[in-house]
């Protein structure tokens, strides 16, 4: 790791109190009006304001790294999960928790998708409509492949029937489901090496 | 379902050896540049070293590998 690596690095940590501090500053009053204040909370906020910037470009710059260099992302991701590999029954013990937690975090990713294709629809059918058996509601079920995101939908109101349930994916945040992963393959690693240790020591 | 492996039960002499030099696990695995938890898992024949660290465990000890691992017996 370069020096520079290493200054953006510690940067990132220690400034972090700083950026909380501003989200929730910010949160618990109203941003422009902060923006537009005089005398000290002025200063305040705008070195808020200017860390913050520098923080997410520091951020950027750092996890773009880590994606394409192997040393750089072995050197702080190694050291940030604890991946120990000292000598050569801690390489197999990691090799061996490695694959568990690839192929785990493989089939979850798996369920995230086949739930994100499929659609159900729960509905009643407006009065007056002709329906088949004289059935009052329907469920459809369908697949839905869009590359790009769209607006989740909402159970709908059609004449008198009425949408009672409309599921067309994980009604999750893209965040959210990173952070599921992410905290999946760190958390399964760690238990696969536990596992391992118990059973060699 | 496929084919069974058949693997070998290694046995061997680390504790013996190390208990007659009076060193500890913490010791040898130090000479050896190892860690202790490696070390106790050898001599507890739950994890077999790999050919480089039997010579290394060889050497250290002056003796010949054969001296120290042996086949014990066969398992699938």
């Amino acid at each position: 790791m370069n020096k520079l690596d290493k200054i953006i690095l510690k940067y990132i940590v220690f400034a972090l109190p700083f950026v909380i501090g501003l989200l929730a500053w910010g949160g618990s009053g109203d941003p422009s009006e902060l923006s537009r204040s005089s005398g000290t909370i002025r200063i305040i906020w705008d070195f808020l304001g200017w860390n913050f910037m520098i923080w997410i470009l520091a951020s950027l710059f750092l996890t773009s790294k880590m994606v394409v260099s192997k040393r750089f992302r072995g050197l702080v991701l190694g050291k940030a999960t604890k991946i120990k590999e000292r000598d050569e029954m801690e390489s197999l013990i990691a090799g061996n928790a490695a694959k568990f937690s690839f192929l785990s975090t493989l089939a979850i990713l798996f369920l995230f998708l086949f739930m994100s294709l499929f659609t159900i629809t729960l509905g009643k059918y407006p009065q007056g409509v002709t329906v088949p058996e004289e059935k009052n509601g329907y469920i459809t079920i369908g697949m839905d492949f869009y590359p790009f995101a769209k607006k989740k939908a909402q159970p709908e109101i059609q004449g008198d029937g009425l949408e009672i349930f409309k599921y067309t994916g994980i009604p999750l945040s893209n965040s959210i489901m990173f952070l599921i992963i992410i905290l999946w393959q760190v958390g399964s690693y760690h238990v696969a090496v536990r596992r391992e240790e118990a059973l060699l020591d | 379902m496929g084919k069974t492996k058949m693997k070998l039960k290694i046995k061997n002499t680390v504790h013996v050896l190390r208990a007659e030099k009076r060193i500890s696990q913490e010791q040898l695995a130090n000479a050896i540049e190892v860690t202790r938890a490696t070390i106790n898992s050898i001599e507890k024949g739950n994890y077999n070293p790999s050919l480089e660290l039997a010579f290394r465990i060889s050497e250290f000890f002056e003796k010949d590998i054969t001296e120290i691992f042996s086949v014990e017996g066969r398992y699938e």
